[in-house]
């Protein structure tokens, strides 16, 4: 019982715990094997020393950040604003609803070819990618979040003489912020995928590029340095939109389920 | 009995807070062909009148209720409102909803000022009215709360100050406590009925409970099944009404109780007229 509660109110320990745990069993496991087929903690451990030392992991990040930023950036400000149109309005829902539902199913690698011979192999090619990636998830669950506003809210904003305008501020974006959000974190892991893709079928270069390098030179421990950051990338983000979210949507975590 | 009354109140009131003339309000039905929620009905409401809308389920008093407010327009006939035509929903009428229906993002005082900021009060002016009207409805104290923070009676409370708060002719209630326990809803209707007795707003309130139809109203309007106004039944009870458990307890109440309940039983057989148009 006590147990629970010492680890209810420490959550960040358990994490912390599966890991050390995790890295021990492979440290273990990894330890006499061939490094060409697998590798350990410590080897990549000595990896990411000598990567940060060399200046090459800091240079592939900065690199990827570009793209992952603009991408992900222009998903946020289009995908956003278009999945209110599509939730609000069932005019636009039926006339382009059909295009994202689509998109989001469409294996975007496929185009890769055709997206070199229009965007170069550089800087606009990557942010191409990145958004179109991501823009599906933050479009769908910002229209679904706005189809569950229920009816009478909006009415209580026509009744009390509210705008269109003002209805769309302050009653429907507030409601459908949680599902939202829930866009925003499906999004961040699409977009650093779609970074990866790119510099994988581009311009080699950034965290990707490092990635197929290394593991082109059979460098396995060097490999998983960058694979690493792509993962903390993914949590750090998710877990910065998590925070935002309890700070601006408090009343979300009080009324669900969800979480607790 | 009930005949004089009605007599006195046109003989004394000036024009009418509310004036509905043959109104009708046909939707579409799912299987085609027209449904005529609200038939023909027609009634004045005085300025300061109480006027509880009772009837069965699906009789169209929520329907007639949203058309008083403008929510809904009526398919034909005549809908006024301090002396003018309603056409949208404006300041002068509020709704208290069945739910509340606060916005779960904002406390208690945000919420009240929701039809402030839509009449363009400054901030400021917003505050200090949504304090006052909170203070009114027994909610000193609770402004910095969210609705998940408070009972479903407080709820109510906050609804109700946020109709209060853009100061209307005319007040409509939907079914506001039906969703209540017993015990709070009786605290609410006590302070219904002195806040209407101090402030003197016009009432329309929907509601199935008979209790609280005749506790609270000067009349009651029934509507039949079919859609149509049945009766109107005035309630001479004195006011101030400052001790309702007492009222409760009178013979003139179950009396007008039972003659209210009477009506509804007569009217059960009573269908919907069916509408020209079929699918």
């Amino acid at each position: 019982m006590s147990i629970v509660a010492f680890f209810k109110r420490r959550r960040w320990l358990l994490a912390i715990l599966s890991f050390v745990l995790l890295m021990v069993i492979w440290e273990i496991g990894g330890r006499g094997g061939n490094p060409l087929l697998t590798s350990h903690p410590s080897a990549v451990y000595a990896a990411l020393v000598k990567q940060v030392q060399s200046g090459a992991l800091l240079n592939a990040f900065v690199q990827s950040l570009q793209p992952l930023a603009l991408g992900y950036g222009f998903a946020v400000v289009v995908g956003i604003p278009l999945g209110l149109l599509l939730g609000r309005y069932w005019a636009a829902e039926a006339g382009f609803g059909f295009y994202f539902v689509g998109l989001d199913a469409t294996p975007l690698v496929a185009f890769l070819p055709v997206f070199i011979l229009w965007f170069g192999l550089h800087l606009t090619v990557k942010v191409v990618i990145v958004f179109l990636f991501s823009l599906t998830p933050i479009v769908i669950n910002t229209w679904i979040g706005v189809k569950g506003v229920p009816r009478t809210l909006v009415e209580v904003g026509q009744a009390f003489v509210g705008s269109e305008s003002f209805i769309m501020r302050q009653i429907v974006l507030p409601y459908a912020l949680p599902s939202i959000i829930a866009g925003l974190r499906l999004g961040i892991g699409r977009a650093i995928i779609a970074m990866a893709v790119a510099e994988l079928f581009t311009a080699l270069s950034g965290l990707g590029g490092l990635l197929l390098k290394r593991s082109e030179d059979y460098d396995t421990a060097g490999m998983f340095v960058p694979a690493f950051v792509f993962m903390a990338m993914g949590i750090i983000a998710t877990g910065v939109l998590v925070w935002f979210e309890r700070r601006i949507a408090p009343w979300h975590k009080a009324t669900t389920a969800g979480n607790e | 009995m009930a005949v004089t009354a009605e007599d006195v109140r046109k003989g004394d009131a000036g024009a009418p807070m509310v004036r509905v003339r043959n109104v009708v309000k046909e939707f579409l039905a799912p299987e085609g062909g027209l449904f005529r929620a609200v038939d023909d009905v027609s009634f004045d409401i005085a300025p300061g009148e109480f006027v509880a809308l009772t009837g069965q389920s699906g009789c169209g008093k929520t329907t007639l209720l949203r058309m008083l407010l403008g929510l809904v327009p009526a398919s034909s006939g005549l809908l006024e409102a301090s002396g003018r035509a309603v056409k949208g929903c404006d300041h002068k009428r509020a709704m208290v909803f069945q739910q509340a229906e606060l916005l779960p993002w904002r406390s208690a005082l945000a919420n009240v000022e929701l039809g402030l900021e839509t009449k363009g009060v400054p901030r400021d002016e917003r505050r200090r009215i949504a304090r006052q009207c909170l203070a009114l409805v027994g909610l000193a104290g609770a402004e910095l709360r969210r609705p998940d923070q408070l009972s479903g009676g407080m709820r109510q409370r906050v609804g109700l100050a946020r109709a209060l708060a853009v100061d209307p002719d005319l007040l409509l209630m939907d079914e506001p406590f039906g969703a209540l326990d017993a015990h709070t809803r009786e605290g609410l209707q006590d302070e219904l009925i002195h806040l209407h007795e101090e402030m003197k707003k016009t009432v329309v309130f929907v509601t199935h409970d008979l209790d609280e139809a005749v506790l609270l109203a000067d009349r009651v309007l029934i509507m039949s099944p079919a859609g149509r106004m049945a009766e109107m039944i005035d309630i001479p009870i004195p006011r101030r009404r400052s001790d309702p458990e007492r009222i409760r307890a009178t013979p003139q109440f179950a009396e007008l109780r039972y003659h209210i309940w009477q009506t509804m039983k007569r009217l059960e057989s009573e269908t919907r007229r069916p509408v020209g148009a079929t699918a």
